[in-house]
């Protein structure tokens, strides 16, 4: 009787121990998603790396993504905490034409288990071109082009969304659904209202969003076209203002402490002067 | 005996001062204070290859980057700041208030903010990559700027502080040019700096409302130089540092490590030149309960730094708690807090625990918890902005010094050491007629 008691109890125990000493050999299984950028800059493939936790995608931060192209070894890259591992292409990319299959590829990594992941991109390209014309309508020739197998074609019926640069994101202007035209161009009637430098400096981008044949793809212009108002703001007397437009306030009180303490150091100064003076006439305790 | 001398003996002034001599003269240095020198030389030096490199190669070789655009050399900075404002703890308010017990104690104080002062200004440039450029800062420098208000403080102060050194040594450095135990060349020099001094009647006037001026003067300054430096921060609209206590909370946190250094160096001053019968236990015992008072009061301030954030708990200060509370700054944190301030405090409440010994224990505690918690004011609010910054590799934030960061900070902690050395070289520890005339006026 006792025995039994004693192989139920050990039958329970490894039910409950050997499944989580499963669980920890076992590494967790990968979700990797493979996507190409490109922008006036660089071009480069971003590998993101997932696993399911608790119904979620959770990102996995130190995983090695091993990135080739047709076949051939590109090169390694380690995800950040975003789970997001980036490989920029070598300058040769852009010789290339016609389709090229990436792939990403997860191999004995102590993270995660082994995965792999392709992806076929179309080189293609994003042209920009202020116009102006007389009645003083400002706008943004686009045209948006692929490096096919023979010669450089214009692509119809693509999405392209439009942003103003500022400092922390893209301020997104002239609506959601611009397409191109058979002949690959659209037309972006510049807004009038945008705040810029004090030359009115502005920089558009015109981007075309994880598309499944071209990627994420953008190009950028800048144009004179923005409200320049930061030298109206220059002018005043502000705390933020230039070094000449200064507050009168701020001058006064800040000259005048200075004058007063720099004047008492003098006066010190010309004391320990006196000092010495008194010291080449005769001695005297008294005087 | 040396006090006796002086009360019984009814000697002329001249002749009391004179009697001192033999127990304060500038002693040569041993074979310790030599190794002591070395080392100290050695540390400045690698700091110095490291700063050259910098030059070279620019801010990159540092771990500095866009989140953490600042790092120990603002956090060293701030440090050397705060040490100086001792020079207006022990000289000036010390001395305004009649306190006449401190007397020993103001040339210790006023070297130590001298020497900090001056490695301050330095530091500054080290933390500049471009140091050709600092002249801009004058040139182009908006008022409108903290920054200028900052460059424009410490300079002041430095004057300022240089003159509270100078004016009460001067009857001290004549009595040291008619030293026929100290070398010739050194006689010369102390001839030629001190001004013809004949303790005239007129001079010592001119002198005693000099250094009246100046004790008057330095408060406001002090006072200025730290809430400036604590504006720096305030100013600008981060966790951590958007506080309209900071003025304040940098003064009271100054006061602290300003009096914890002077009792280090007093305990060390006191057995190393045996300056027992100058530097006695009731003066490690009033700088005891002075530094529990500071420490209190500082405490009290960074109850109200933390609590009132905490309490509130805003999104990005959250973050920027939590890390302190309970993430990678954590031990940091409480380290300092404990071990620099909550842990001396307690112990110095006590009569034993204001022993020397223990003082030194205690002093060092206070100045190694109060170089950490500079370092927490600076670092992990950087690392938690309100807008975090795009588009930056992983690595940038966080912040890890570099070998050269550390190699350059160190050498400027030696630096500060040098300097307080050779002061302690060719300068009288305790000042000499000061300490006479106290004596003097004890006795009529």
């Amino acid at each position: 009787m006792k025995n039994r008691n004693l192989l139920r109890i050990a039958v329970i125990t490894c039910s409950m121990i050997i499944p989580v000493i499963f669980a920890v050999a076992q590494k967790p299984q990968a979700r990797l998603r493979l996507s190409f950028v490109q922008n006036d800059s660089a071009a480069y493939l971003v590998s993101r790396v997932t696993t399911r936790v608790d119904k979620r995608y959770e990102a996995v931060a130190g995983a090695h993504v091993i990135f080739s192209m047709g076949g051939e070894l590109l090169g390694e890259s380690v995800t950040e905490e975003d789970g997001d591992a980036l490989f920029v292409l070598p300058d040769s990319f852009s010789d290339i034409q016609g389709l090229v299959k990436f792939e990403a590829e997860i191999k004995n990594d102590s993270k995660v288990a082994d995965k792999m992941t392709d992806l076929e991109v179309l080189r293609s390209t994003i042209m920009l071109k202020p116009q102006e014309s007389g009645d003083s309508v400002r706008q943004i020739r686009l045209r948006f082009m692929a490096m096919s197998d023979s010669a450089i074609v214009p692509i119809p019926e693509v999405q392209v969304q439009f942003y103003i640069k500022r400092m922390f994101s893209l301020l997104p202007v002239g609506g959601d659904y611009n397409f191109t035209d058979d002949e690959g161009n659209l037309v972006l009637d510049f807004p009038d209202d945008i705040l810029a430098d004090t030359l009115g400096g502005v920089t558009l981008v015109a981007q075309v969003t994880d598309h499944d044949l071209y990627g994420t793809v953008s190009g950028s212009i800048s144009v004179p076209w923005g409200i320049g108002t930061a030298g109206e703001l220059n002018e005043e007397r502000t705390l933020w203002a230039a070094r000449s437009s200064a507050p009168w306030t701020l001058l006064l009180f800040a000259n005048l402490f200075l004058l007063m303490v720099w004047g008492i150091i003098v006066y010190l100064i010309l004391q320990l002067v006196q000092i010495r003076n008194l010291g080449k006439k005769p001695h005297n305790v008294h005087n | 005996m040396m006090k006796e001398d002086i009360s019984k003996t009814g000697k002329s002034h001249l002749a009391n001062e004179r009697i001192l001599l033999e127990k304060l003269r500038p002693q040569p240095f041993t074979l310790t204070g030599r190794v002591w020198v070395l080392i100290l030389l050695l540390v400045v030096a690698i700091g110095l290859i490291a700063y050259i490199r910098q030059v070279r190669q620019g801010l990159v070789i540092t771990a500095m980057r866009d989140y953490a655009f600042w790092g120990i050399y603002i956090s060293n900075f701030v440090f050397f700041v705060a040490i100086s404002l001792v020079g207006s703890l022990v000289t000036a308010v010390l001395r305004l208030s009649h306190a006449t017990w401190s007397v020993p104690l103001s040339r210790i104080a006023e070297m130590i903010a001298v020497a900090a002062i001056i490695m301050a200004s330095l530091i500054i440039i080290v933390d500049m990559g471009r140091p050709d450029r600092m002249v801009n800062l004058l040139i182009h420098g908006r008022l409108q700027s903290p920054i200028i208000w900052d460059v424009l403080v410490i300079s002041t102060y430095l004057v300022v502080s240089v003159l509270l050194l100078y004016f009460p040594l001067v009857p001290d450095l004549k009595l040291l040019s008619q030293d026929k135990y100290l070398p010739s060349v050194l006689r010369k020099w102390y001839g030629k700096i001190s001004l013809n001094w004949k303790n005239s009647r007129a001079q010592r006037s001119i002198l005693h409302k000099g250094i009246h001026m100046l004790s008057v003067l330095i408060i406001p300054l002090a006072l200025g130089i730290h809430t400036v430096t604590a504006w720096l921060f305030a100013t600008t609209y981060r966790p951590g540092w958007d506080s309209t206590n900071f003025g304040p909370y940098f003064v009271s946190g100054a006061f602290v490590v300003g009096a914890g250094a002077v009792v280090i160096m007093m305990y060390v001053v006191r057995r190393r030149y045996k300056l027992g019968e100058f530097i006695t236990e009731k003066h490690f015992d009033n700088m005891g309960k002075l530094l529990v008072m500071l420490l209190l009061i500082y405490l009290y301030f960074n109850i109200n730094e933390y609590l009132v954030p905490a309490y509130k708990m805003r999104a990005a200060e959250e973050t920027h708690l939590a890390s302190l509370f309970t993430g990678s700054f954590a031990p940091l944190f409480y380290s300092v807090l404990i071990l620099g301030m909550i842990l001396p405090a307690g112990i110095m409440m006590f009569k034993e625990g204001r022993k020397p010994e223990i003082m030194m224990v205690m002093g060092i505690l206070v100045v190694v918890g109060a170089w950490f918690k500079r370092y927490l004011i600076v670092t992990p609010t950087l690392l938690h902005p309100f807008l975090p910054v795009q588009g930056v590799p992983q690595s940038w934030t966080s912040y890890s010094p570099t070998m050269d960061e550390w190699a350059i900070t160190a050498a400027s902690l030696a630096l500060f050491l040098l300097l307080i050395t050779l002061m302690v070289r060719v300068f009288p520890i305790i000042p000499i007629d000061e300490y006479v005339t106290i004596k003097e006026n004890e006795e009529s």
